[in-house]
């Protein structure tokens, strides 16, 4: 059996004004095994942030060691970048901090902390990026300096 | 007087809103930017041992284990944690970009990785902490 055309003139149905993901602009729907796999990393979150004060307090130690043992003229540039490396990982914790608050706050069922969950997850992220950038283009830097000198990769300029 | 069933009880499925999509889709490029120039610096390294190891294999080995044979595992330790969360944190990113390109089946994975890199990360630091606690003692 055909089924008749339909009629234009027709008022829309209930069902038709629903609102559904696709329609809504910029929200998005998150499914239940994404929400579960946010509140599984909550306790390792918190431990990763444990483990990084705890990496801290052994680098002050390490730094320590190594300028009572040789001299604050031998040791000062390895302590100057051992003390970036230290203010880099407090940095680290701060964010860490707050990402394992919220991170817990949703894992106990605040549906709320969701917000601050993923505007911490990209702060984390933004921060280990400019990060990682600038410490790469430094890298880079220093590796066209070496090469310049003929000190690495001597085989570019044969 | 008892309301007949109209199916609203159902749980709301769980929206993020524009806030949240925004920090999300920050997290997923931030997370790509990283992993990629991670990788470049990771394969930078490799080429510059591998040159140093070609030219004087006792300076390679000096350079890495000094006077410690735990600082050489400490090395190889943090080497292979950093290849890991490289590959963790790119994939993280390429799951988030997929999801916003409408994969739902993404974000899960997504957040599989972070929560992966978050236990390798622990556990690396974990390690190399003890180790650099050892070679100081």
């Amino acid at each position: 059996m055909e089924t008749p055309p339909p009629n234009p003139f027709e008022p829309p149905r209930t069902t038709d004004l629903d609102a559904t993901a696709a329609a809504a602009p910029g929200a998005r729907v998150v499914s239940d095994a994404a929400l579960d796999e946010l509140s599984a990393a909550a306790p390792w979150v918190r431990r990763f942030w444990r483990v990084t004060a705890v990496s801290i307090a052994v680098q002050l130690f390490g730094v320590i060691t190594l300028v009572r043992r040789f001299g604050w003229p031998f040791t000062r540039t390895a302590a100057l970048l051992a003390g970036v490396g230290i203010a880099v990982f407090a940095l680290f914790m701060v964010v860490l901090h707050r990402y394992a608050a919220a991170s817990q706050r949703f894992s106990d069922g605040d549906d709320d902390a969701i917000g601050p969950l993923l505007a911490t997850q990209a702060l984390y992220f933004k921060l280990a990026g400019v990060l990682i950038v600038l410490g790469v283009v430094a890298w880079v830097i220093q590796i066209a300096a070496g090469i310049a000198a003929g000190r690495w990769l001597a085989w570019v300029h044969t | 007087m008892t309301q007949p069933e109209s199916g609203n009880d159902a749980p709301q499925p769980f929206k993020l809103n524009e806030r949240e999509v925004a920090d999300l889709r920050a997290a997923g490029r931030w997370a790509r930017l990283a992993g990629c120039v991670g990788g470049v610096g990771m394969v930078l390294m490799a080429l510059l041992l591998l040159d140093v190891g070609v030219k004087n294999p006792r300076a390679l080995t000096t350079s890495l284990a000094g006077d410690s044979v735990l600082q050489l595992v400490s090395i190889v330790v943090s080497a292979l944690g950093c290849l890991g969360g490289v590959a963790l944190v790119w994939a993280y990113g390429r799951n988030v970009a997929a999801f916003f390109a409408g994969g739902d089946i993404a974000l899960p994975r997504a957040f599989r990785r972070i929560r992966q890199f978050f236990i390798l990360s622990t556990c690396v630091l974990a390690v190399t902490s003890v180790l650099g606690l050892l070679a100081g003692i």
